[in-house]
């Protein structure tokens, strides 16, 4: 008995099935792809702003620089922040030196501000540094995209008991 | 014959649209980071601390404390902008398992100016 050729309709429904495996596979390896992306980032720069502050009061200079700022977590969260200062203040005789209010910032993403502290401190005459904590509200260290200190002059001069 | 090779398509058809549609509906909510199969980490970088050094009112070195919510290895980068003068520092496959603290030299050495200098932290997956 002599076999038959296949029909030409065999051979449409062979070609159909082999692009369909092909457009198969290839879409299962875009699967793939996928699932091997990295993470993304939700924040992936925060701002910090350390201020400096330079004038002159009858004759007496002042230099205040933040050189430090660290926020203290406790767990996820923030409620101190601790501001290193180095500063160079001449203050007239019988006084010890001058007052410095001492500010910091949490802000978020949109600009709004998280939380916020200051300490009014008596920098003594000389050139020193030091460290000076302020308190905040408890705060989630992953909403903090900006901290910002600031240093004002109280206008007064102090002394030092 | 002609039967079976119409089934045999048609399973494959289905099996075609379902890898299809599994992958595109992957690809949409990955990106979102919020996909059920797939899901997609997202990061929040933490800084807890910024330190910079002075000498004669230039800024030499910066050390930074810096975490991220998500474990992993990230290249750090810390920019320190002051009177119109900035300089980078970068840190390449910081493992962040944990929080670490990073230092480094800065060039150029830019003047510590009034009204301060602020410093930008970025990190990004190494």
């Amino acid at each position: 008995m002599k076999a038959r050729p296949p029909k030409l309709l065999f051979y449409f429904y062979l070609i159909i099935t082999f692009i369909m495996l092909i457009f198969m596979f290839e879409a299962y390896s875009t699967l793939i792809t996928i699932s091997e992306v990295q993470p993304l980032p939700r924040r992936n720069s925060i701002t910090y702003f350390l201020s400096k502050y330079n004038d002159t009061v009858g004759g007496f200079k002042f230099i205040v620089e933040t050189r430090s700022v660290r926020l203290q977590p406790t767990g996820e969260y923030v409620n101190s922040a601790v501001i290193t200062l180095y500063w160079s203040v001449e203050a007239p005789e019988g006084q010890d030196g001058r007052n410095f209010t001492i500010s910091v910032n949490l802000y978020d993403d949109e600009g709004r501000s998280l939380t916020s502290g200051s300490i009014t401190v008596c920098l003594p005459k000389g050139t020193n540094s030091g460290s000076h904590t302020i308190t905040l509200s408890n705060t989630s260290i992953d909403d903090v995209a900006k901290v910002e200190t600031s240093i004002s002059d109280y206008r007064h001069w102090c002394k030092i008991r | 014959m002609k039967k079976t090779l119409i089934i045999f398509i048609f399973i494959i058809l289905i099996t075609t649209t379902l890898a299809y549609s599994t992958a595109i509906y992957v690809g949409d909510v990955g990106q979102l980071g919020a996909s059920e199969k797939t899901p997609v980490a997202k990061y929040n970088l933490r800084v807890y601390s910024v330190s910079i050094t002075v000498e004669n009112n230039q800024i030499t070195s910066i050390t930074i404390t810096i975490a991220s919510s998500t474990p992993g290895t990230y290249n750090i980068y810390a920019t320190v902008s002051s009177g119109g003068c900035s300089a980078t520092a970068e840190w390449t496959n910081v493992d962040l398992t944990t929080w670490r603290t990073l230092s480094s030299a800065l060039t150029p050495q830019c003047s510590y100016t009034t009204a301060g200098a602020t410093v930008e932290v970025r990190g990004e997956p190494a």
